[in-house]
């Protein structure tokens, strides 16, 4: 062990040697503020040395700190990966060395009784036990936390759009330590106090934070990219959070006019987005993003609500992943707006496959239920029985009815139709339920569909079993939590925020049965001559398999890209609020949403998301009538381009009380039919005029959004009380023109 | 060198919280209970108008409105002192914008508080602030004016009620009524809130808090006799829950929130002159049905109140973070609100106030101001109620459709429709709505008048049925007598057994040894009679009346309990009485045991079937009337299944009575160990499922 700590030591101070210059001692690094600044070209700090260089960037290395830096030749911007002081009066405990830091590591110790924080500048670089090397286009650096036994390789390497930090996952070496997560270059082109400029989160519909907006008390930001993992609740504790989740994996920075924007390309779906404002926990305005290598989760030995005995356990495997990378890309502007960052990202995800869809038409989104399960009576005798909804003729006179009510382009999601619904089976089989029409009924329905050219896409689900059937066991094919027994999901309460036990719970299919289903899906397409298929938000969630051969998160990406793969090849398929990595394979998005969580912490919402999709896919909010009725609401779908949404029913309401769906608490057709034929006429003027041209930028002023589009459109929305003048445009109250 | 131990130092940061998922950003969902106490999704009742995070707030504890100004009151230390602060008050205007910031000076000098907590404001612009002593400290109320010009000090009264013991006194909520009349909230002050006049005389009590009388206070009454003083002064005072927080109304009315107690009653006070509670309803405040979370118990603890313009009232409960409003009656309406850091949900909110129809809520831990407004949905709640309490019951009816057409999980909205149609004379419509909404009272009072209606509808056509049955029957018995029609008895009892069915019914001494003597007895009779009061009893739950029965969600029947409490216990009863009767010396099997039980319970069959037919035409007031019949079928089957062992077993009279209590007391032994079984395999299973899911993970990871 000394003599590989010696030899270690050795090597690099050979290191040291070979790169160092005659550098100045100690806190002799020049006291710049923080990067970056646009304009006159800045030299770069004292102890950089250039490592490697493109037609736009150039990459320094400060080998003694282990400081990099990037410099933009096209806007002389000059991004440097640790801000350039010595002390931060604002810093304290172990955000002091975090500054001076480019990895932050938890960790447990063998007994898993507690998990640590450590960071590379007080593990690694402080102790000198780090080496560092000339790579192609770039630099690598082993940062060896010499106490815990944990090597962690890191390279930097200059692409034609930027930078590309990865952390080499496959090399990580362990002792006696277990590493949980690794915060990659927390304080990269950090703003100081000085600096103006605000931080991107793609919260919900993404969200700006101010630099320096003073809100020091509230806690910072830290989300889950693509959703909480449900396979890692703990059963015994309150659920923490209803709000929005994470979708997109960038983030983005902009600083005194130049701007980047970050993308997790490796690993996002094990790593999680934090944000923080100045005087928090240091001088500067950050944001990054954290990795988990394992998981380590707090979890019962006993499936009892009161238990207080939990047990930490650490997952059994680490990620899957080879790397994880983060690129920036750094904008080509200094006056970079949020909707730079949005068309970055755009171009990115068309480049990477994601296509238009041919009809960018306004349509209407209408999800229907066939029917529920309700406790019957016979006699006294209590049994699950069928309640009718919407049976596949009721389904046909009210897509006749709103078709003759001039509602022309609708697209129908069909839930709770099928015999695997009724059965409690996992939704692969796809045979349309007896009880509501069957399949001749439903042959019926798809018939008129095409001839009205409706796209009548029914519910698939390959991701819950509430009991095993259709070919899938809940033994063996399910997926399973770090302590190796399956998942149960259950619902919430709402008082309690507790789960609900009076309810049995559902499995969770092992992704890696994922492509099986996919294939079950296919044949009965072809059965029932399905041409379109409906994925809702629950199956579409992404969770791991903490088995010993499980997928975790990482690999049930793979797993869903390869099975819509399959699924999209012929069929159109729409999904509510998918994850990126699956946009390339829908053709229309449903409740997309159209604001964050409204954290405290954040200083306005953007439709960061809606600028990426506008032009190219077809989408819609939550349905409009189970959440929010307001006008606000419907002038917010005008705002952000999208199209209406409303789950309906036949029967009236009032027959869900007593079920499970008693949070449909408003579908009845007849309630809305006036409201959906008015909306449905104002959305439709606007979208003549739009088109299927992108969003080009957004701006909000006080009340006023103001959205330009690239055929040279512009929407302007007023939300406040009065009539208001922009452009020369006058807006009138709560109301909006598009000129 | 120096810096390297720092570094080590800090290797040793732990971390308290998991890595992520973060804390909840936000659990905020608004839900209302329906009957049976679960919570139902509704549309969010109020939305965010306005966060103000820039007050730069250090530790605010309490706000006020008054005219156009809300007042907050801020406690700031004092650099270089210890229990000495400044009270900083900021002064927003109705846009919610910072109009001006001020702190308090006497005789040009800052004055110094002890402890700021409460803050009020009078119509004339005086400022009250109540100013709570540390320690063993007494505080002090400071009057200052509206420039923050201190005028007078009202420390601790010296009044003989007060008591003198200690110089303890701690004031933290202070207000004033159209008399002047100061009253002050003092903590751990339990004989109810002080008051004293602009002169700082003091009073008396107001509002005073009552003990209610539980087990736990019996003990301590009585342990407290043996104890020293010295004992009882570390012992936890019996005192009634302390109230937290008041308000006034425009007519003088105090509402006040409390802690929460054992029954969760009387949780907020809406109090007269007289110190009397006038609120309607009184019960169960605050969240019903919450589990304890890691061994905590989660009661609803309500820490600030306020009341609007147009009589509602809404209380901040500290424990989920939630938001209840309350009818003026203190009817609950809807819960939103919740812990979380989105603007909507709080951290560690102090206080709530309302402007106008605005909720403000004053969160201590983010130093931020939060406006809420309520949304379509909660307008149409608050005007249908509050058209229905001003007696405009016709408008009220629009809100309330819209209300319900919104959220069919609105049960209160069905009271709403409900009593709306009932003040226009609709009964069927009322009925049905006050069905949906589960108000038996109310739908039952509806009925009553549909019955009166209906009976004068139906007369002429019940009175011809009533007259031609007479009239047929008098027909018939006078042909019989002249021997036109030939009585003639239908032979379907051929075997004479099933006379023994109704002659035992009325004869039960005899009829029962005759039986026995006659062999009469059949196992077919009998399986048919219990099976017969079996689904007698489930038809009289299924179809009994509303106001009786709560029928209306099934999914909450459980026939196998109906079939336990009834065949069940008769089973245990004859297998008990039958191993009693070899100490009794009684003569019957048990097969016979369990027959002649069977025989016995035709009295509740019928029972059961006039239940169906009574309750479907009584009301609730002469619901007593069926509590009547059914002692009086209750105690026939009671007294026919004494006899029919007496018969059965030809004991005595005095050796059944002994035997029967044998009987009961060999069930309750039996449901013991039932009972003792059925927790230890729960244990057991407990057990297993540990140990089980221990290997499973071993042999995956290994020892």
């Amino acid at each position: 062990m000394k003599k590989r700590v010696i030899s270690l030591l050795l090597s690099a101070t050979l290191l040291l040697s070979v790169f160092s210059v005659a550098n100045a001692a100690e806190g002799d690094t020049a006291d710049t503020s923080a990067p970056p600044t646009a304009g006159e070209p800045v030299p770069v700090a004292d102890g950089f040395q250039e490592m490697a260089s493109n037609d736009n960037f150039v990459l320094y290395f400060d080998s003694q700190n282990c400081y990099v830096a990037v410099q933009d030749k096209r806007t002389n911007a000059m991004w440097y990966s640790n801000p350039l002081i010595e002390d931060d009066p604002l810093a304290s405990g172990i955000a002091n060395t975090n500054l001076k830091s480019q990895l932050g590591i938890t960790y447990t110790n063998r007994n898993k009784t507690q998990i640590s924080e450590m960071n590379s500048y007080a593990g690694s670089v402080a102790k000198e036990t780090f080496s560092s090397q000339k790579i192609t286009d770039g630099v690598r650096v082993d940062f060896n936390f010499s106490q815990l036994g944990i090597t962690i390789p890191v390279t930097y390497v200059l692409e034609e759009d930027g930078l590309a930090a990865s952390v080499l996952v496959n090399e990580i070496t362990e002792g006696d330590n277990q590493l949980i997560t690794v915060t990659l270059l927390e304080y990269f082109g950090a703003g100081s106090m000085e600096d103006e400029g605000y931080l991107f989160v793609p919260d919900g519909s993404g969200a700006i934070i101010n630099f320096n907006n003073g809100k020091t008390k509230v806690d910072a930001y830290s989300k889950e990219v693509y959703g909480e993992d449900v396979s890692r609740r703990n059963s015994n504790t309150p659920i923490t959070s209803r709000t929005q989740k994470i979708s997109l994996p960038v983030y983005g920075l902009v600083s005194n006019g130049c701007g980047f924007l970050a993308e997790i390309t490796e690993g996002a779906a094990v790593s999680a987005i934090e944000a923080s404002v100045s005087a928090k926990t240091s001088s500067y305005n950050t944001i990054f993003s954290t990795m988990t290598y394992r998981i380590s989760d707090r979890l019962s030995m006993r499936d009892q609500t009161d238990s207080t005995s939990d047990i930490i356990y650490n997952g059994l495997n680490p990620t899957a992943l080879e790397n994880y990378t983060v690129k920036y890309h750094f904008l080509d502007s200094t006056a970079v707006t949020y909707s730079d960052l949005a068309s970055t990202y755009r171009t990115i995800l068309q480049e990477e496959g994601m296509t238009k869809t041919n009809s960018l038409d306004n349509r209407l989104f209408v999800e229907l239920y066939g029917g529920v399960t309700k406790t019957k009576s016979f006699i006294g005798f209590l049994y699950q029985g069928t309640e009718k909804l919407t049976t596949f003729e009721q389904a046909q006179s009210i897509l006749t009815d709103l078709k003759g009510q001039g509602v022309n382009n609708i697209t129908v999601l069909y839930e709770n139709y099928s015999d695997d619904f009724f059965n409690r089976n996992i939704q692969v089989n796809l045979a349309p339920s007896g009880s509501l029409g069957g399949k001749n009924g439903m042959q019926n329905l798809l018939n008129y569909a095409s001839e009205a050219g409706i796209g009548i896409y029914p519910a698939a689900n390959f991701t819950t079993l509430p009991t095993g059937g259709n070919g899938f066991s809940t033994f063996s094919d399910v997926a399973n939590a770090v302590n190796v027994s399956p998942v149960l999901v259950y619902d919430y309460l709402l008082n309690t925020n507790m789960r609900d036990t009076s309810n049995k719970p559902t499995y969770l299919l092992a992704p890696s049965k994922y492509t099986e289903a996919a294939d079950k899906i296919l044949a009965a397409m072809s059965k029932y001559s399905y041409e379109n298929l409906y994925f809702n938000q629950e199956a579409l969630q992404l969770y791991g398999d903490y088995s010993k051969e499980g997928y975790q998160r990482e690999r049930a990406e793979e797993a869903y890209v390869e099975a819509m793969t399959r699924l999209s090849d012929g069929y159109s398929l729409t999904m509510a609020n998918p994850n990126a990595y699956l946009y390339a394979y829908a053709d229309y998005i449903t409740d997309l949403p159209l604001s964050s969580s409204d954290n405290v912490l954040f200083d306005y919402d953007i439709p960061f998301v809606q600028m990426v999709l506008k032009g190219t896919k077809g989408y819609s909010g939550n349905s409009i009538n189970i959440n929010d009725m307001s006008q606000e609401t419907f002038l917010r779908h005008i705002e952000y381009g999208a199209d209406l949404k409303y789950t309906l029913i036949e029967a009236e309401t009032t027959v869900l009380m007593n079920t499970d769906y008693t949070d449909l608490y408003s579908v009845t057709y007849d309630t809305f039919r006036d409201q959906i034929v008015e909306q449905y006429g104002e959305l439709e003027q606007v979208g003549k005029e739009i088109g299927d041209a992108s969003i080009t930028s957004h701006e909000r002023d006080g009340e006023v959004a103001v959205v330009r589009y690239s055929n040279g459109k512009t929407v302007y929305v007023n939300y406040g009380d009065e009539e208001v003048t922009v452009d020369g445009v006058s807006i009138p109250a709560i109301g909006y023109v598009v000129h | 060198m120096k810096k390297l131990v720092t570094v080590l130092a800090l290797m040793t940061v732990l971390v308290s919280a998991l890595c992520f998922p973060a804390a909840a950003e936000g659990t905020g969902k608004s839900y209302v209970y329906d009957n049976y106490g679960n919570a139902m999704a509704i549309p969010d009742p109020y939305s965010v108008k306005e966060s103000i995070t820039d007050l730069n707030l250090n530790l605010a504890y309490d706000m006020v409105v008054q005219g156009d100004y809300l007042y907050i009151l801020d406690r700031t230390p004092i650099a270089g002192m210890d229990n000495t602060y400044q009270a900083h008050i900021v002064v927003l205007n109705r846009d919610y914008e910072l109009v001006r910031e001020l702190t308090f000076t006497q005789d040009d000098a800052p004055f110094q508080f002890k402890d700021p907590r409460g803050i009020w404001v009078d119509e004339y612009g005086t400022i009250y602030i109540a100013d709570r002593g540390p320690g063993d400290t007494a505080g002090q109320v400071v009057l200052a004016t509206n420039d923050g010009v201190v005028t007078k000090v009202f420390g601790k009264p010296d009044s003989e009620l007060m008591s003198q013991s200690s110089s303890q006194y701690y004031p933290v909520k202070v207000l004033t009524d159209d008399l002047g009349i100061i009253y002050i909230m003092v903590e751990n002050e339990y004989r109810g809130i002080v008051t004293l006049d602009q002169n700082g005389e003091f009073q008396g009590y107001f509002g005073s808090n009552n003990v209610t009388l539980t087990g736990d206070v019996l003990m301590t009454l009585f342990w407290r006799n043996f104890m020293t003083e010295d004992q009882i002064a570390r012992m936890q005072q019996i005192l009634p829950t302390e109230y937290t927080n008041f308000t006034i109304d425009d007519d003088g009315f105090i509402y006040c929130s409390r802690g929460a107690t054992n029954d969760m009653n009387e949780l907020i006070r809406k109090i007269n002159c007289k110190s009397k509670n006038v609120l309607q309803y009184t019960e169960r405040f605050g969240d019903v049905g919450l589990t304890s979370v890691r061994g905590q118990t989660q009661k609803t603890r309500f820490a600030a109140i306020t009341v609007d313009d147009k009589g509602f009232i809404t209380t901040l409960d500290t424990t989920w973070n939630r938001l209840f409003q309350y009818t003026s009656e203190g009817e609950i309406m809807y819960i939103f609100g919740g812990q979380g850091q989105q603007n909507g949900t709080f951290r560690s909110p102090v206080d709530v106030d309302s402007w106008g129809d605005d909720l403000i809520v004053l969160d201590q831990a983010y130093g931020t101001v939060t406006v809420l407004e309520p949304t379509t949905f909660a307008q149409n709640v608050r005007e249908g109620q509050y058209l229905y309490s001003k007696g405009d019951y016709q408008a009220s009816l629009e809100p309330w459709y819209a209300v319900t057409d919104e959220c069919m999980n609105y049960l209160f909205g069905y009271k709403g429709i409900g009593q709306a149609l009932y003040m226009q004379k609709d009964y069927v419509g009322a009925m049905e709505n006050y069905k949906l909404a589960g108000d038996h009272e109310n739908y039952s009072a509806a009925f009553q008048l549909y019955r009166t209606e209906a009976m004068q509808d139906m007369f002429t056509p019940i009175l011809i049925v009533v007259v031609t049955l007479v009239v047929l029957w008098a027909v018939y018995k006078i042909l019989k007598r002249v021997g036109v029609l030939k009585s003639r008895k239908l032979v379907l009892d051929e075997s004479g057994k099933i006379k023994y069915v109704f002659h035992t019914l009325f004869h039960p001494i005899e009829g029962y040894q005759e039986m026995r003597y006659n062999k009469k007895y059949s196992m077919a009779i009998a399986l048919v009679l219990i099976f017969l009061y079996f689904l007698t009893d489930v038809i009289s739950y299924l179809n009994g009346g509303f106001i009786f029965v709560d029928n209306t969600d099934l999914s909450r029947y459980n026939i196998v309990i109906t079939f336990v409490m009834d065949v069940g216990v008769i089973a245990l009863f004859a297998l008990a009485n039958w191993l009693m009767s070899t100490f009794f010396e009684g003569k019957g099997r048990l097969k016979e045991t369990w027959i002649y039980l069977c025989y016995a319970t035709l009295p509740v069959t019928f029972y059961n079937l006039l239940y169906v037919l009574l309750s479907n035409v009584l009301t609730l007031e002469e619901g007593v009337f069926l509590t009547y019949i059914s002692i009086i079928f209750q105690g026939w089957m009671i007294i026919m299944m004494i006899f029919a062992l007496q018969g059965l077993h030809m004991y005595s009279f005095k050796r059944n009575i002994l035997s029967i209590i044998c009987t009961i007391l060999a069930m309750l032994v039996v449901l013991f160990i039932v009972f003792l079984m059925f927790n230890l395999f729960i244990q057991f299973f407990s057990f297993i499922e540990t140990v089980v899911k221990e290997v499973m993970y071993r042999m995956v990871v290994g020892f």
